[in-house]
């Protein structure tokens, strides 16, 4: 989102709406560990009374990260739990504590956290139990992300956002080019910001058309079996779920064209 | 003489779920805490806890597994509360050690309706799924926590069985199956009354109303305030007013999704012995969406 800003735009948000609005989520230890972070000026209060409260994922996680991704996982949002979850997996079983508390080192932004989970830290290639998993892995390594075969469906999309209006969710599942490296195809999941989110704060995002509407998205609703799993021609044929320029939001950035891919036809 | 009391209690207790003549179980559809907390031992025994996970992490009935009930009931198109497809099913029943012969209790939450009806939704899966002695625990967790009877917090981890479903197909009915049978069956809708009479509507149905034809049996008439079902004679007569008192006439139930008519397809056959009663889990979702679909009043 940054890169939308001059460098005038950029000093006028971290004044104003990152302390304003991002803040009351980026928090301190106690912010997680005793009492949960204030969302949108509302506090749920202390996890565990004065006690220091080391895992509880549904309070220390869920508070912040409950609008999206935590109802991703439990099926709560889309219908289809995460298989993980269903296997009685929670969100510390895969994001660690370096992750999470950070190791030093200050990254830009969070794809580059060196400490993020991957799904081959667990799952490596060559170990699967089918001919047709390893198979289909192997002919679509650094092609096309874990996410966009195994994400079990719709997912949060969040439109049309304004400071203190807020933005409107809607369902969606969307695949096309990875925005990093503009090859890979994965999900896609549409950010808020449009042309005038900012306008009353004085930004007017000058450089609006450099960046996508649509980023690449870990989608927390994964599931062993897809359709796109089960079936080649529902990408190869059907191309379902592929952004089109149809498809595209009205009045979004230029950027968004280059992540529109159309898949192959292949023989099976 | 108290502890003969009590006994006799809980005797005649047992005896309001027995199941129904002609069954091939081997277990009371709906088993009491007391009868759980004495049975654990038994390694037929399978306890499927369906809350959420971190509930179940923080305290669970000992030897309870937890598959939580997103993951028996998935939304699959534009349908909520829809059975998973047969691979996945397979494996989520194996998953919990589930076996042909495994004497499954369903253990849920029952503080609030819509946790209530995803007990039964889990029972009435396994039963489709073939496995034939599903139990669902009275009252549910909540009972049994405020009974004090022992909770764990070791994570359990069965081993995995191989059992192939053996899918009982004549226990869902799709929706041209519905607009066959009215007129010919007895259709009943499991809501609420304002929802059954088109006062009231889901934003995500389409059409307020009922399918025509349809008898109204509310399932949440069928609990006590505690989550505990109502006796088996009150249960009979609740439904003998809807449906008749003939075990042999054919049954369809349906609600807006699915879950809340899981209750009454569950009790009317399970419990009070109806024989042919079958689910249209599309429910209104479904029938509501179709213009041609005939809708009441």
């Amino acid at each position: 989102m940054s890169g939308r800003f001059s460098a005038k735009e950029k000093k006028i948000f971290d004044d104003k709406v990152f302390q304003r609005s991002c803040r009351s989520c980026h928090a301190s230890c106690g912010d997680c560990h005793v009492s949960s972070p204030k969302v949108g000026g509302v506090s749920t209060g202390l996890i565990k009374g004065h006690e220091f409260v080391a895992k509880n994922d549904a309070k220390t996680c869920a508070t912040c990260h409950g609008g999206r991704v935590y109802p991703e996982f439990t099926g709560d949002f889309g219908g289809q739990a995460d298989v993980h979850y269903q296997k009685g997996m929670t969100c510390l079983n895969c994001h660690n504590k370096a992750e999470l508390h950070g190791t030093g080192t200050l990254y830009t932004s969070k794809t580059d956290v060196r400490e993020k989970p991957s799904c081959t830290n667990c799952h490596k290639p060559g170990s699967e139990k089918t001919d047709k998993a390893r198979s289909s892995h192997a002919q679509h390594k650094d092609k096309v992300s874990c996410y966009a075969c195994h994400s079990g469906g719709s997912y949060t999309n969040c439109y049309d956002c304004h400071i203190g209006k807020g933005a409107t969710p809607k369902p969606g599942f969307y695949l096309g080019l990875n925005p990093k490296d503009k090859k890979s195809v994965t999900t896609l999941r549409l950010v808020p910001t449009v042309r005038d989110t900012f306008r009353s704060a004085g930004i007017t995002q000058d450089n609006y058309d450099s960046v996508p509407n649509y980023w690449a998205t870990s989608t927390h609703n994964i599931k062993k079996r897809t359709e796109r799993t089960r079936s080649c021609e529902v990408c190869h044929k059907d191309k379902q779920n592929f952004l089109t320029k149809e498809m595209l939001i009205k009045d979004g950035s230029k950027a968004n064209s280059l992540l529109i891919y159309s898949p192959k036809p292949v023989k099976q | 003489m108290k502890k003969v009391i009590a006994w006799g209690i809980f005797v005649f207790c047992l005896a309001l779920f027995l199941p129904t003549a002609g069954n091939t179980r081997s277990i009371d559809p709906v088993v009491s805490t007391v009868w759980l907390a004495g049975n654990t031992q038994d390694p037929k025994i399978v306890i499927v806890d369906i809350r959420k996970v971190e509930d179940y992490k923080a305290g669970h009935i000992p030897k309870a597994v937890n598959i939580f009930y997103n993951t028996w009931a998935i939304t699959e198109g534009k349908l909520r509360n829809q059975v998973p497809p047969v691979d996945d099913l397979t494996d989520i029943i194996n998953s919990a050690g589930i076996t042909a012969d495994s004497k499954v209790i369903i253990v849920g939450n029952s503080d609030i309706p819509p946790n209530r009806s995803n007990i039964t939704r889990v029972a009435w899966t396994l039963e489709y799924a073939g496995i034939e002695n599903v139990a669902i625990l009275d009252g549910g967790w909540e009972k049994w926590v405020a009974e004090k009877k022992p909770v764990s917090t070791d994570i359990v981890k069965p081993k995995a069985s191989d059992f192939q479903p053996k899918l009982n197909k004549n226990m869902p009915v799709t929706k041209d199956g519905v607009k066959t049978a009215i007129g010919k069956e007895i259709i009943v809708d499991t809501r609420d009354p304002d929802f059954y009479e088109g006062k009231k509507k889901l934003d995500f149905v389409a059409r307020a109303g009922r399918i025509k034809s349809a008898v109204n049996l509310p399932s949440m008439t069928v609990y006590n305030p505690n989550g505990t079902f109502k006796s088996k004679k009150e249960l009979a007569d609740m439904a003998a007013k809807a449906v008749g008192s003939d075990p042999n006439k054919n049954i369809i139930v349906y609600c807006d999704t699915g879950r809340l008519a899981s209750v009454w397809a569950y009790l009317l056959k399970n419990v009070l012995g109806y024989k042919n009663v079958r689910m249209y889990d599309g429910s209104s979702e479904d029938w509501m969406a179709d213009p041609a679909a005939p809708v009441e009043p």
